[in-house]
């Protein structure tokens, strides 16, 4: 990649946006669908947020919810938070008010971030936790405090002179936990940055770059371009819902907004080469696509290579809990071969330990766990001390001190060069079109509905790289009166739908009199999913 | 042409255990609809009124809404009736 121009890191995010306005506030900071915020009015709105949070007593680590869909309200409001002292904490805006609600209480959140297609949802939530303000909502959308953005505006623009420090919250990301709850991930201005600043260099981001922001902000995904283009003093090119779910929208906006760098899930790219009537397009402006959250269909990835050739590939990979760890600059794939690609080698400045199911370190060439030491390392799970533990291996040093690596889960081989290849998991997390979901939680998601004896929840792959979650359940006998016959598997569909993301809903719900069984009498997961695969068509179709 | 449009979304929806009534100017992504439910709405639709729709054709403006999309099968009706074959 071109060496970008040298600059001095900063220390806290809202720094990154001071810079880039002093430097060129005339720049563009961020856009949508023609709309363009210049670096010096984000400084001005986010101050403006901040002054507004601090009025209503917002300090030093609290927490601000953001349950919108996309805007470049949302996104200065964001920075605000932050320049406020605050976490910025985003939630899935298609969840379910019980998962969102979860949230709510878990972070205890009292001022929140919303837009006018949210006004229902933030009404209902208001009556059931204490919100104090929602800015975004006009007066009399929800029985709170409500500040619509034109009112926003009017507060003082002056900075609101929080002193900050790397180690002060940023941001809380909920991802899918296994108890049956999802969970926090902590993430301080300092191991935000450390990943920004290694990313923006990796891949020599420059102000002239336009980077998309396509998936939402609940997803870390996003921190690449939020914060990566923040550093840069590159522009931040949102793509609204509609835009990252239509093919062709989204390929109209890459054209229309001259982008240079595109940041996706796979599964939004296997869209785009499919029916993002790219014969129609000028995709020219675009050098660096990368992508990450799950494995790339090889044959896929080759194709849009040869439909983008002038530019590059890259494959990102890294739990949220350590941002980013590896790339993988793609090379030229062999027409011949499907084989997947690796997830590539690490940043400058992390390090990397394989190790088997006793934390010793596996032989080059062997399938072990991958643990990562980094400086983008998340501070913790938020209230979830013991489960933060479980997720590290402490290494004493030879000057008595401690290395802490987090444990990815990941199951990983070492290769001669220092690269990386992807294996699969140890447990029961999966991927489903770059979403993380533990099966663990959906299954108690729907064990809570009161007639599910036990419910058995499986994935199946898709044929496309990605996997679809389906669940089979017994019900409890001799309940009172034929309770069985009042439950079917479309209730079940609609219980597991007020309480999961989308995403983690299964695609169906069977009730079976008995479940298959391993010889150790557990529920046989592999049979269920051998079964679904042998049964059903399980390959959506892609053209 | 509304209601069955309506009613397969509405089916959709069901399928993933969401009862949701569809007005014809709901916006359809903020209720949530999916890049896969918007694959086989797109397939039923070519199916059940026997029309063509081209990749290009699957925007936001055009099936952002039931609404909309009702306007662009009577655009391509009339379309069609214009060009001979």
């Amino acid at each position: 990649m071109t060496a970008p121009p040298h600059r001095e890191p900063v220390r806290v995010i809202p720094e990154a946006i001071t810079r880039a306005a002093t430097a060129a506030p005339d720049h563009a900071a961020v856009t949508m669908l023609g709309a363009t915020l210049s670096y010096a009015e984000l400084e001005r709105r986010s101050s403006a947020v901040a002054n507004l949070l601090r009025s209503r007593g917002v300090g030093r680590g609290d927490r601000v919810g953001l349950f919108a869909h996309k805007s470049i309200e949302l996104l200065v409001a964001m920075h605000g938070a932050m320049k406020a002292g605050a976490a910025y904490v985003p939630i899935n805006p298609d969840a379910p008010t019980g998962y969102v609600r979860h949230i709510l209480e878990d972070c205890e959140i009292r001022h929140l971030v919303s837009g006018r297609s949210k006004r229902n949802a933030v009404a209902e939530l208001s009556t059931q936790v204490g919100l104090a303000t929602c800015l975004g909502l006009e007066p009399g959308d929800a029985p709170v405090e409500c500040v619509g953005w034109e009112e926003v505006w009017t507060s003082p623009h002056h900075d609101p002179d929080v002193t900050l420090t790397g180690d002060d919250l940023a941001y809380i990301i909920f991802t899918s936990g296994s108890t049956g709850r999802p969970k926090g991930i902590i993430h301080t201005h300092r191991s935000a940055l450390a990943y920004a600043e290694v990313a923006a260099a990796t891949f020599g981001f420059v102000p002239d770059d336009r980077i998309t922001n396509h998936a939402p902000l609940n997803f870390d995904l996003s921190t690449l371009e939020l914060f990566g283009g923040a550093v840069a003093g590159a522009t931040v090119a949102i793509v609204p819902e509609g835009h990252a779910r239509l093919p062709a929208s989204f390929s109209q906006l890459l054209e229309d907004e001259r982008v240079t760098v595109i940041n996706a899930v796979p599964f939004a790219l296997v869209q785009l080469l499919h029916r993002g009537a790219l014969d129609d397009r000028d995709l020219r402006a675009i050098r660096l696509v990368l992508f990450g959250g799950e494995v790339y269909p090889t044959r896929d990835l080759r194709t849009l290579m040869a439909r983008l050739p002038h530019a590059r590939f890259g494959n990102v990979y890294g739990p949220a809990e350590v941002n980013g760890c590896t790339y993988l600059i793609v090379p030229d794939l062999a027409a011949d071969s499907d084989e997947p690609i690796s997830i590539g080698g690490l940043y400058p400045g992390m390090e990397a330990m394989v190790v088997d199911e006793h934390d010793r370190p596996v032989a080059p060439g062997d399938i072990g766990e991958l643990l990562i030491r980094s400086d983008a390392h998340m501070l913790g799970y938020w209230r979830q001390p013991l489960a933060t533990e479980r997720s590290r291996l402490r290494r004493t040093r030879p000057d008595g001190g401690e290395d802490v690596f987090y444990r990815t889960g990941d199951l990983v081989i070492e290769q001669s060069d220092g690269t990386y290849s992807f294996v699969g998991r140890g447990d029961r997390q999966i991927k489903t079109r770059g979403h993380r979901v533990e099966l663990d939680e959906i299954e108690t998601a729907i064990g809570s509905h009161p007639e599910v004896e036990q419910a058995v929840v499986y994935a199946v792959p898709d044929g496309d790289g990605s996997q679809l979650i389906e669940a089979v359940v017994t019900l409890l006998a001799g309940g009172a009166g034929d309770a069985a016959a009042d439950v079917d598997g479309q209730a079940l569909l609609r219980h597991a739908a007020a309480r999961l993301p989308k995403y983690a809903v299964p695609r169906q719900i069977r009730i079976v009199s008995s479940v298959p069984r391993t010889s150790t009498g557990k529920a046989d997961r592999i049979a269920l999913v051998e079964a679904a695969m042998r049964n059903t068509d399980t390959h959506t179709p892609t053209s | 042409m509304e209601a069955t449009i309506a009613q397969f979304i509405e089916q959709e929806f069901r399928d993933q255990g969401e009862d949701i009534a569809v007005a014809a100017d709901d916006d359809l992504v903020a209720l949530g609809f999916d890049s896969i439910a918007y694959v086989r709405l797109v397939a039923f639709i070519a199916d059940q009124f026997a029309v063509r729709v081209p990749d290009a054709d699957v925007t936001v403006e055009q099936f952002g809404s039931v609404r909309a999309i009702v306007g662009y099968l009577e655009q391509r009706r009339a379309e069609d009736e214009t060009v001979p074959g």
